[in-house]
């Protein structure tokens, strides 16, 4: 499978995507021949599951498509469609053929919509800045492809411990690095659960976290957890949204600024940041439209949490 | 006003273009501006013009401005 056949079979499905995903890719090659990469890396999985090039244009669209309707009930009402974890994972989480539809579609979206592919680079970044690494959590590896990352820029790493809430997720996140890294996902520890129940037993020397805040109800609870299973010198990164109703959102970030007063109640420092608004418009309209705009920073812990926002 | 002359308003309203032009086979392709953002417009505001609700299977079928006004007419009346 490679990018051109997706990309012509997304856009003959679609014209809006057609627009858009040219007004991108055309300025970002690099986008494109990452996208070739990632399609080459999964193949094998992708193969193994029966998703061929339709299919996989298909679950990108189907997500598109829910989160149109998503954000439709939160352009009428400013609030996001799902009120609770336990809807997720009623509705999302427990239902395998979703979850992994939904996943496969999201990681296309890290190389076909411009603000996650710059979130994609932030995280990359922070890890060329990390080679020493040596004990990892991850919270929420989703399509898994973060894992990927990981793997591949920790060289030292000798602890990996990834928490997600759905089966579908470990088992997707399992499944690709099983056929890309064998050695080293056999030493990964895949504990299905809810992050706020998950109690670590070493301190991590790095812990990731990507888009996952938004899903929970009490974010300011797990990232406190997480300070506490942070080294003295480690590094969070963490990422999140703002104004982004999806089919599992729970959480409403309403503002940057919101996020920031929460990472700092919860004891972190921001180290370096990212602000990727989802459309390339001014301020105004950005915040008229009450438009996505991504977030995500590389944290280290400070004092003792004030444990409430300011 | 009909259906055609109330759809034909949102959507110069919503392109904020009093001159717009469009006919039973007008698609996204045709419009330089009808991306996401004003699909999601367009869809809000012919919710609240008509007082219906679309379903995505409904919203997932519509290939071009004649489908989106056939189902306002078939849910505008069976209200």
């Amino acid at each position: 499978m490679i990018a051109s056949d997706l990309l012509d079979t997304i856009c003959a499905k679609n014209r809006r995507q057609q627009k858009k995903l040219s007004a991108f890719l055309e300025g970002t090659p690099a986008a494109v021949e990452d996208l070739d990469r990632f399609l080459r890396t999964y193949s094998p999985y992708l193969e193994s599951r029966g998703v061929g090039v339709v299919e996989l244009a298909d679950a990108y669209l189907q997500m598109l498509d829910e989160m149109l309707m998503a954000r439709i009930h939160f352009t009428q009402t400013n609030e996001y469609p799902r009120k609770s974890q336990a809807e997720s994972l009623e509705a999302v989480y427990q239902d395998p053929d979703l979850m992994t539809r939904y996943m496969l579609g999201l990681a296309l979206s890290q190389f076909l919509w411009e603000h996650h592919y710059r979130l994609l680079s932030f995280f990359r970044r922070s890890l060329d800045d990390l080679p020493s690494v040596k004990r990892c959590l991850e919270v929420g590896s989703g399509h898994g492809l973060y894992s990927l990352e990981a793997l591949a820029r920790l060289p030292s790493l000798a602890t990996y411990d990834i928490v997600d809430i759905s089966q579908a997720s470990l088992d997707m996140t399992r499944g690709i690095l099983q056929i890309i890294h064998p050695e080293a996902s056999a030493k990964i520890s895949f504990v299905l659960g809810d992050v706020g129940q998950f109690r670590p037993t070493v301190a991590y020397d790095y812990i990731m976290m990507g888009e996952v805040l938004e899903h929970v109800e009490q974010p300011l609870e797990i990232l406190v957890s997480l300070r506490h299973a942070l080294q003295e010198n480690g590094r969070l990164f963490v990422s999140t949204c703002v104004n982004s109703p999806a089919i599992d959102h729970v959480y409403h970030f309403r503002s940057v600024d919101q996020i920031r007063s929460l990472l700092g109640a919860a004891g972190f420092v921001i180290q370096t940041e990212l602000i990727a608004p989802s459309e390339n418009v001014d301020a105004a309209r950005l915040e008229r439209y009450k438009l996505d705009i991504s977030y995500a920073a590389i944290l280290s812990a400070s004092s003792e949490p004030r444990g409430k926002i300011t | 006003m009909n259906t055609r002359e109330r759809v034909v308003g949102i959507f110069r309203d919503i392109f904020d273009d009093p001159s717009l032009e469009i006919s039973d086979q007008t698609t996204a392709a045709d419009v330089d501006e009808w991306d996401s953002l004003a699909h999601i417009n367009l869809v809000v505001a012919m919710e609240k013009e008509f007082k219906i609700k679309f379903a995505l299977g409904e919203l997932q079928a519509m290939r071009n401005v004649g489908d989106m006004m056939a189902l306002i007419e078939k849910k505008t009346n069976t209200l």
